[in-house]
């Protein structure tokens, strides 16, 4: 297979893998255990990891698609 | 009925009947009806995408869910950015490179075969006729508190249009009422953001703290007291986060590109749309959950989906209230016309097309058997919400990423990352996956009932992914030493899913799709 492809295809992988196995730790940590349970002004600390989550995901969204551009370039 | 209100929502469904005669000039052969002639910009399918995603499902139901339990409503749309995270790194580019005009058309570039083009066109319609009945009845739930009008009426009148909107437009027409609808509903949410934090001193978060101050700091925490609930949102993650990789009518949005870049930077621009959306959607729930009161919205929806419009109506009044709702329907009929070209899509090209004629069909018998199949979804999609008048429709949602998670979804992955793939793997775990998925849902709570149920989870996602994914390998170990199975060589099939411009493939799959992926291709590389 083409160096290239093969590249993409690695970064995609490990990249959705980790993304996996970082969202998960959230729904996990907030449901079954009472990590997550503080409340800081009136605000849930849930609340605030969700943030973190929903903006993060993005801004790595970001990055990935600058790199891919750069990839298909060559 | 109000006159404002009334007026509001014929001068929305004007606007989109307008916007349909409009793309109707465009809806010219099947490409056009299908995928959009694939002309689409990053920045309009990125709206787009955006307006699938903000549906009613989720600004009705998380809205309710949250206003009825707290932060554990919050976890129903929590896993949407990392979702569309994972289609920007595994699926987007890929999906654009290999399909022509349906989900199933990518997975046949590698595994010809009539048996799993079936497959997928049958969960294709499977997923896509849960879902319309999740937007006809938040959207009949709209439009009966509206306009006043018997909830039956109110969604044939909405299935009447969408098959309008379908029939007449095809692709281009429902892009551009998608696109026209999230910016409706970006201008709409801000505005009632705008208000609901002018009744909180302006402070963004204040609906949080006044809720936090009413009902106890218990309604910030996520509710842990029955583990069945736990597993069931653990679960229902795993279906939103991995099943939107399946869900039909997004995926077919990046067929309507240009490249493949286009569709990665649509699916990003996609995300900071609705980063935005639910991030707000708490504070609305909260909000509902303080002016209304709880039992207010229990008692005119007991799922909570009527909390958003109560919400605007206490806050706005009527103004606000007919905007909303009058929106939340402009919504509805947006994303209904994307599911049912989607649903059209695999029965026409897919069934009818492929499976039964075997291709040997002409353009336009292929279009006016779409438009035929798209009345008869349309049809069973109303009769089924007819009865689902009282489901939470997040829930219900939740109930087709489920399904995708087990079926199409690794379907699909595996296809473009799996070289011991093949097309029996790919069929098994395409029907095991649905059978197990339907069967769960049928045997769980939210169809049996709570103390009947034989299994415990309303989303049986948790099970029924890893089961389709052990089905797939098993298939493919099972069919290895079988030549026919192995579907395309997997060289050529990589360079066409992930063309490179240095190997002078990308400027030809921009021009002209798959159609132009011929085998030189892979010859001219280096």
């Amino acid at each position: 297979m083409d160096h290239s492809v093969r590249a993409r295809k690695r970064v995609a992988l490990f990249g959705a893998l980790a993304t996996i196995v970082l969202f998960f730790v959230f729904p996990v940590l907030a449901v079954a255990t009472p990590a997550l349970d503080g409340v800081t002004g009136g605000i849930g600390v849930v609340y605030l990891i969700g943030i973190v989550e929903i903006v993060g995901a993005t801004l790595a969204a970001v990055v990935y698609c600058r790199w891919a551009d750069r990839a298909e370039r060559g | 009925m109000e006159p404002l209100p009334v007026a509001i929502v014929c001068v929305l469904i004007a606007t989109t009947i307008g916007i349909t005669a409009y793309a109707k000039r465009r809806n010219v052969d099947t490409g056009d009806h299908y995928v959009a002639g694939r002309r689409l910009s990053a920045w309009q399918n990125g709206l787009a995408l955006a307006g699938d995603q903000i549906s009613a499902a989720s600004f009705l139901g998380i809205t309710g869910a949250v206003a009825l339990t707290g932060m554990t409503g919050f976890l129903l749309g929590i896993g949407l950015s990392t979702a569309f995270l994972l289609i920007v790194l595994l699926v987007a580019e890929p999906l654009r490179n290999l399909g022509r005009f349906t989900l199933a058309d990518a997975v046949a570039t590698r595994f010809d075969g009539r048996g799993l083009r079936g497959a997928i066109a049958v969960t294709t319609l499977v997923i896509s006729t849960v879902f319309m009945v999740v937007q006809f009845v938040g959207s009949g739930l709209v439009a009966s508190a509206l306009l006043h009008i018997d909830f039956a009426v109110a969604v044939v009148i909405l299935g009447g249009l969408m098959t309008l909107y379908t029939v007449v437009g095809g692709m281009v027409g429902a892009t551009y009422i998608q696109i026209f609808k999230t910016s409706l509903l970006l201008v709409m949410v801000l505005t009632l953001f705008v208000v609901v934090i002018s009744r909180t001193g302006w402070n963004p978060l204040g609906p949080m703290k006044e809720a936090a101050a009413q009902m106890g700091d218990d309604v910030m925490r996520v509710d842990r007291s029955d583990s069945t609930v736990s597993w069931n949102f653990i679960s229902l993650n795993m279906g939103l986060v991995l099943g939107m990789m399946g869900m039909p009518h997004i995926m077919v949005r990046f067929l309507t590109v240009r490249d493949g870049r286009a569709a990665r930077s649509s699916a990003q621009g996609a995300m900071w749309i609705f980063a935005v959306f639910f991030l707000l959607l708490p504070i609305f729930g909260f909000a509902a959950a303080n002016e209304v009161g709880r039992d207010a919205i229990t008692a005119a929806n007991p799922a909570g989906n009527s909390a958003a419009t109560a919400l605007a109506q206490a806050v706005g009044g009527d103004v606000l209230f007919a905007l909303v709702a009058g929106v939340v329907i402009a919504t509805v009929l947006a994303v209904l016309a994307g599911l049912a070209i989607a649903a059209s899509g695999a029965a026409a090209h897919d069934l009818y097309t492929n499976v039964l004629k075997r291709g040997e069909v002409d353009e336009r018998r292929q279009l006016q058997v779409s438009r035929l199949a798209g009345v008869g979804i349309a049809v069973v999609a109303i009769v089924l919400a007819l009865g689902a008048k009282d489901l939470n429709v997040a829930f219900l949602a939740n109930v087709a990423f489920s399904i995708a998670a087990a079926t199409t979804m690794p379907v699909v992955v595996l296809s473009i990352y799996w070289k011991g793939f093949n097309r029996i793997g790919a069929t098994w775990g395409i029907v095991g996956g649905l059978t197990l998925s339907l069967v769960l849902v049928v045997l769980g709570p939210d169809v049996m009932g709570k103390g009947d149920a034989i299994w415990p989870l309303s989303i049986p996602a948790i099970v029924t992914i890893p089961f389709a994914f052990a089905l797939c390998w098993l298939g493919s170990r099972v069919a290895r030493g079988n030549p026919d199975a192995q579907g395309m060589p997997w060289e050529e099939f990589s360079a066409r899913a992930f063309p490179s411009r240095t190997r002078g493939d990308g400027d030809r799959f921009s021009r002209d799709g798959v159609a132009a992926a011929t085998p030189e291709r892979t010859t001219s590389s280096p």
